[in-house]
């Protein structure tokens, strides 16, 4: 495995990990080649990097051209880059299509803070993305993990949505652990009182506020959802059953609010109350 | 084919696309027979495909990039044999039929890919044509587009993109007919200057007669043999070419024949009086 930092260099170590066997992946970059850390690729890879310039909905387009003549291309930039600006052409001409896609979206999330500002720190992508056809949606909750989930990605037959961070991500998972096929990875079961359901890069915090909660006396079980809209959801199903109350179960994660809610009501029988 | 059985086959193609058109009760009658030559000359003459495997990886693409003129694809594709049997009746725009208002690649043989969200054709075939590319295939990608597509701001991110990629293996023809859903080009945009916004962009431009056989055929064959450029041929058509009452009549951009109508449009086409 190539040594990384944060999710960007994640995903580009993850492509040059790929690339010599794979020869169908490619990386388009509407001009991000640099914010996406894969400058290595291009050099490497001339053939497979296509340039598209500051125009993200015509590099969506193209990969949609790439897929269905068999490539498997990446496409990466800001979050809200792709899935506002590029939004109809991801909806329509990779998601309605079913095209072999794979897109990160990065700086997704409030944890760009600051230094960014409105037009570069997006918390709607998840909503944006959950109501596109057929698409899997990864939501790494670390570098170690974003690099699995790429290379996941690079599995998974259809369109696939990464979302990378801001390099502000703390590491959690252990590098080598997998990103969990199931989508679920119980962290603490502390009781039943509640279960706090965490999404991408704020398990470190979760994990700090159920030890919070365990000194005050409230035992609950945390798990981090890493898929949403993945092909089996009985996992995630069996630890909701751990909670003693519908009312109990929470999801904290740095997105509109209705996006991963909206993930996990579809498998219950009832929503949470 | 010869020139004359190239006509005889758009003749056709425009009988069957006012047809499924009058009978679904629905549909753009105009921009299809505008592009009926440029059909009929690719899928007829040009283009390498094998109706009998539309998923074959050496052929060639084609994008119709204005969608909503669908109803001529549909018939090339049915003359061609894509379909099997035959269809007879396509209901066109009806529930549960494989011929959508805008084509859509899963659910009818031989569409290469979805369309109809105006100006994203030039941009997939892009992709395409770069596939090709890396690959090492000598497919060639075909896109039209309409003039009035071209106001859409994606159409010239992927003109830009094809030029420094030096996609000589893409070639679009616009549909210069001077008509949008409401009004003239002119009206709209102040200017129908297509040839040379392509040509500042850096693409080789042809401007030919759009209802020429024989024009269509050389500047394909011009197209194909310029190096290191993406090709655009400007077509100059007539909207609702061939039905005496829709030529250059932008109401009929969409519409539906009555009886009557109908019965004009067969004649005028060469079908047998209804």
């Amino acid at each position: 495995m190539t040594n990384f930092k944060g999710t960007r260099e994640a995903f580009a170590a993850a492509l040059m990990d790929m690339a010599e066997e794979r020869k169908d992946i490619m990386v388009l970059s509407p001009d991000s080649l640099k914010a996406m850390r894969a400058v290595a690729f291009g050099e490497k890879y001339p053939e497979r990097y296509v340039e598209c310039g500051i125009a993200e909905q015509c590099a969506v387009d193209v990969a949609a051209g790439l897929a269905s003549a068999g490539m498997t291309p990446f496409v990466g930039t800001y979050c809200g880059f792709l899935t506002m600006r590029a939004c109809e052409q991801m909806r329509t001409f990779v998601g309605y299509t079913n095209q072999n896609v794979k897109f990160v979206g990065v700086n997704a999330g409030i944890l760009g803070g600051e230094r960014e500002g409105v037009t570069h720190q997006f918390y709607e992508d998840l909503a944006i993305v959950s109501s596109f056809p057929n698409y899997t949606i990864f939501t790494p909750a670390d570098p170690a993990q974003c690099y699995h989930a790429v290379q996941m990605a690079a599995n998974t037959h259809g369109p696939v949505y990464i979302r990378g961070g801001s390099g502000r991500e703390v590491d959690v998972y252990d590098k080598e652990a997998p990103f969990a096929e199931s989508g679920i990875t119980v962290w603490k079961e502390y009781g039943k009182e509640a279960v706090l359901f965490s999404n991408g890069y704020v398990l470190d915090r979760v994990l700090a506020a159920a030890d919070l909660l365990k000194e005050q006396g409230i035992g609950v079980t945390v798990a981090d959802i890493n898929i949403l809209y993945g092909k089996d959801p009985s996992e995630i199903v069996k630890v909701m059953g751990k909670s003693q109350q519908y009312s109990r179960w929470r999801t904290i994660t740095s997105t509109a609010v209705w996006a991963p809610t909206s993930a996990v009501w579809p498998v219950s029988t009832s929503p949470p109350g | 084919m010869t020139q004359e059985q190239i006509h005889a086959m758009a003749q056709k193609l425009r009988l069957e696309a006012v047809r499924m058109i009058y009978e679904g009760k629905d549909g753009h009658p105009g921009p299809a027979l505008s592009i009926a030559d440029i059909v009929a000359t690719l899928y007829f003459d040009v283009m390498n495909i094998d109706p009998k495997n539309p998923q074959w990886e050496d052929r060639d693409r084609f994008i119709l990039s204005k969608g909503h003129a669908c109803p001529i694809l549909y018939a090339a594709l049915n003359e061609r044999g894509y379909f099997e049997p035959k269809v007879e009746h396509f209901q066109l725009r009806q529930l549960h039929s494989m011929f959508q208002g805008h084509p859509s690649m899963h659910s009818t043989p031989g569409i290469d890919m979805t369309s109809g969200s105006l100006g994203n054709g030039i941009a997939v075939g892009a992709g395409m044509a770069a596939a090709a590319k890396v690959q090492g295939r000598d497919f060639t990608t075909y896109v039209i587009c309409g003039d009035g597509e071209l106001q859409e701001g994606v159409c010239w991110e992927g003109v830009n993109m094809a030029a420094g990629r030096k996609l000589d293996n893409l070639v679009v023809f616009v549909d210069r007919n001077g008509w949008q859903s409401y009004k003239s080009v002119e009206f709209t945009v102040g200017n129908n200057n297509i040839a040379d916004r392509f040509r500042a962009f850096g693409w080789h431009t042809q401007e030919i007669d759009g209802h020429n056989i024989d024009a269509i055929r050389s500047a394909v064959t011009i197209a194909k043999s310029q190096k290191g450029v993406p090709a655009c041929i400007v077509c100059d058509c007539i909207k609702g070419k061939g039905v005496s009452y829709m030529e250059n009549n932008n109401s009929w951009h969409k519409g539906v024949p009555t009886d009557e109508q109908y019965a004009i449009a067969v004649k005028e086409l060469g079908g047998a009086e209804a």
